[in-house]
């Protein structure tokens, strides 16, 4: 959830609960006085009323009862004072009940006891109050969405330089590098946050520079050493006088050697990626490209009698290293041989948006997600290094291409997608 | 073949000049640029390996220096860098050939003499190994009058064998020569088993012997 939809659900549920209250305090006011001010005039009518029947000639028996006034003669004065009361009437004329405010009195008219009954009706009153009720409620809605629409703009421009940083800070890759600029903000919490992430990517950068220097060097100087080992073996190699044993033993060492040294060169080779020393792109005929990789792996597919199946769209041109493009698919090609069962089979699909390779082999044990993760390795292959598939994904995003990894209808399958 | 070794590692001097002194090679060493600089200008090599990473210089300029005398040697140079700009700087200022650390003796052993052919006879002299003749410009073997048929990798191979015959090649040092050194390519070692075979079978047929010997545990040797 946002920050401003979040403060927003703190504090708009508070507002309009005050503003509910507020409001109904109010209409009962006002409900209050309408009702004292009927009562005022009803009264002051009655007395009028009662004043003028008591010095009026026509006798009080005569005069017509109509909706708003009526006199009745009753047996004696009883001790009830006068009262207000509601009630409802039906207007001969519309044939509707309407509701009236009504006041009674006891009175001596001429020594004869009678109640009058004064009344007047509440409709008007009522839709008065209906035309309060509804202004009032449109002010509120009014009020609300002001408040809101107000304070989205507020928090916005306040957090305006967060959201700056923060969008920098996600869309900061270590391994691109550059200068984060952020926004200046006169609030001191974002300078003190800016100024915090300022440090950190220093931080992160000139580690990673470190890393970098460092995997480099030490692959550099692991190279003379290695050649020196392997090629003591070699020399080694000639003496006919070693025992199968001794042969044996140096046949390990020798092996051994030569995986360190392809280890060591597959590392150098993707500190150099990631170091962007192979920055530089080309276009390049990814289809001649690949055919010739198929070609050439044809040798190796018929030792272990696997077929080779292509779908290749001709002269598809991206902008790539060639280098890279070329260990790119080399990599590919290899993993598809080497994770492959005699007499299987590797199909090759090249378009514009696409290489797709698939190969029959064993279901690959742990997660899909891990897979390019380096010196990644499942047990049944310990032969190998464990960096092909890493290799592929950093060329991969050096190049901007997207790779993905599934395993389905017993196959593996790998999708190159060039971005461009 | 007078070969001047320029490197500052004495172990991989030693081991160069050992492998390559088998053959009948007089090898000389220079540890610094100093002293590189020194003997070029006062000897002739047929071949020159040049380290580009020396404690008091740079070998890329010993190479200039090579072309500015007009020097016949053959240049290879051998470097822990493998930088694609390092590689073709060295190969535009006239180096003959470009070796990654660690590579494997036979395989320097293989670019020199392939360096010195096209050199001395321009790759195009036969040259005669038991009952094999070898063209090198047509890339094609004969045992005696008759052409033995094979595949570019076949041709590659036994030319490897032949440049370093009488020594062990180890698997790997096959594998990288046939395959390149691509990386995790252990699975290869099938693969150079299945063209040995093949390659056997083929100079069997036509020779009635199998100069390919499996040294057991190490790899093969080429007998002649």
């Amino acid at each position: 959830m946002k920050l401003i939809n979040k403060t927003q659900m703190y504090y708009l549920p508070l507002i309009i609960g005050l503003v509910v209250i507020w409001c109904g305090g109010f209409l009962w006011y006002i409900a209050q006085e309408m009702d004292q001010s009927i009562d005022d005039a009803l009264e002051n009518e009655l007395e009028a009323a009662v004043h003028e029947l008591q010095t009026d000639e026509t006798p009080p028996d005569l005069l017509a009862e109509t909706l708003i006034f009526s006199i009745r003669p009753i047996a004696e004065l009883s001790d009830d004072e006068e009262a207000f009361k509601d009630t409802l009437l039906t207007d001969p004329e519309d044939d509707e009940a309407e509701p009236f405010r009504q006041v009674s009195t006891q009175v001596m008219i001429k020594g004869n006891p009678y109640r009058v009954t004064l009344r007047k009706s509440q409709l008007e009153y009522e839709d008065m109050f209906s035309t309060i009720l509804i202004a009032l409620l449109v002010f509120v809605v009014l009020l609300i969405a002001s408040i809101i629409i107000i304070n989205r703009k507020f928090l916005q421009r306040i957090w305006d330089p967060f959201y700056a940083t923060l969008g920098r800070f996600s869309s900061y890759q270590v391994e691109k590098g550059g200068e984060v600029q952020l926004a200046h903000s006169d609030i001191e919490e974002f300078q003190k946050l800016n100024d915090g992430v300022r440090r950190l990517l220093a931080r992160v950068e000139a580690d990673y520079e470190r890393l970098k220097q460092f995997t480099e060097n030490a692959s550099h100087e692991i190279q003379t050493p290695l050649s020196v080992i392997q090629n003591q073996v070699e020399l080694l190699f000639q003496d006919t006088t070693l025992t199968e044993t001794q042969r044996e033993r140096l046949g390990a060492i020798n092996k051994m050697s030569g995986r360190l040294s392809r280890l060591n060169s597959a590392l150098l080779l993707l500190t150099k990626i990631d170091n962007n020393q192979y920055a530089q792109q080309d276009p390049v005929n990814i289809s001649a490209l690949i055919s010739q990789l198929v070609l050439q792996y044809r040798d190796l597919a018929r030792s272990k009698n696997i077929t080779i199946g292509t779908d290749i769209a001709p002269d598809v041109v991206k902008e790539i290293n060639p280098d890279l493009a070329e260990m790119l698919f080399r990599n590919v090609f290899s993993n598809a041989m080497k994770h492959n069962h005699p007499n299987g089979i590797v199909s090759v699909y090249l378009n514009e948006a696409h290489f797709v390779i698939s190969n029959t082999g064993p279901e690959p044990a742990g997660n899909p997600a891990r897979f390019f993760d380096r010196f990644r390795k499942d047990d049944s292959d310990s032969e190998s290094l464990g960096l092909g598939l890493s290799l592929v994904q950093t060329i991969a995003i050096a190049s901007n291409f997207d790779v993905n990894y599934v395993y389905r209808d017993e196959k593996h399958w790998l999708t190159i997608r060039f971005n461009s | 073949m007078k070969i001047l070794i320029v490197e500052d590692e004495p172990s991989l001097c030693e081991s160069i000049e050992s492998y390559l002194g088998e053959d009948g090679n007089i090898c000389e060493r220079a540890m610094d640029y100093g002293k590189a600089h020194q003997k070029i200008h006062v000897y002739d090599y047929d071949c020159i390996l040049v380290d580009i990473t020396l404690p008091d210089g740079n070998g890329l300029k010993l190479i200039q220096e090579l072309k500015k005398m007009k020097a016949e040697a053959g240049i290879i140079i051998i470097s822990a860098k493998d930088s694609l700009d390092d590689r073709i700087e060295g190969l535009d200022m006239g180096a003959d050939d470009y070796l990654t650390k660690p590579f494997h003796l036979s395989e320097l052993n293989a670019r020199i003499k392939a360096v010195e052919r096209r050199k001395k006879f321009n790759g195009e002299k036969e040259y005669m190994i038991g009952e094999l003749t070898i063209f090198p410009e047509k890339k094609e073997v004969y045992a005696e009058e008759e052409p033995i048929d094979l595949t570019a990798k076949e041709y590659d191979l036994l030319n490897y064998f032949i440049t370093n015959k009488n020594r062990v090649l180890s698997k790997e040092a096959i594998a990288e020569r046939v395959w390149g050194d691509h990386y995790d390519m252990v699975d290869s070692f099938d693969f150079i088993y299945v063209h040995i075979r093949n390659l056997r079978k083929k100079i069997e047929q036509k020779t009635g012997g199998d100069p390919i010997e499996t040294v057991y545990g190490m790899g093969y040797k080429f007998k002649a």
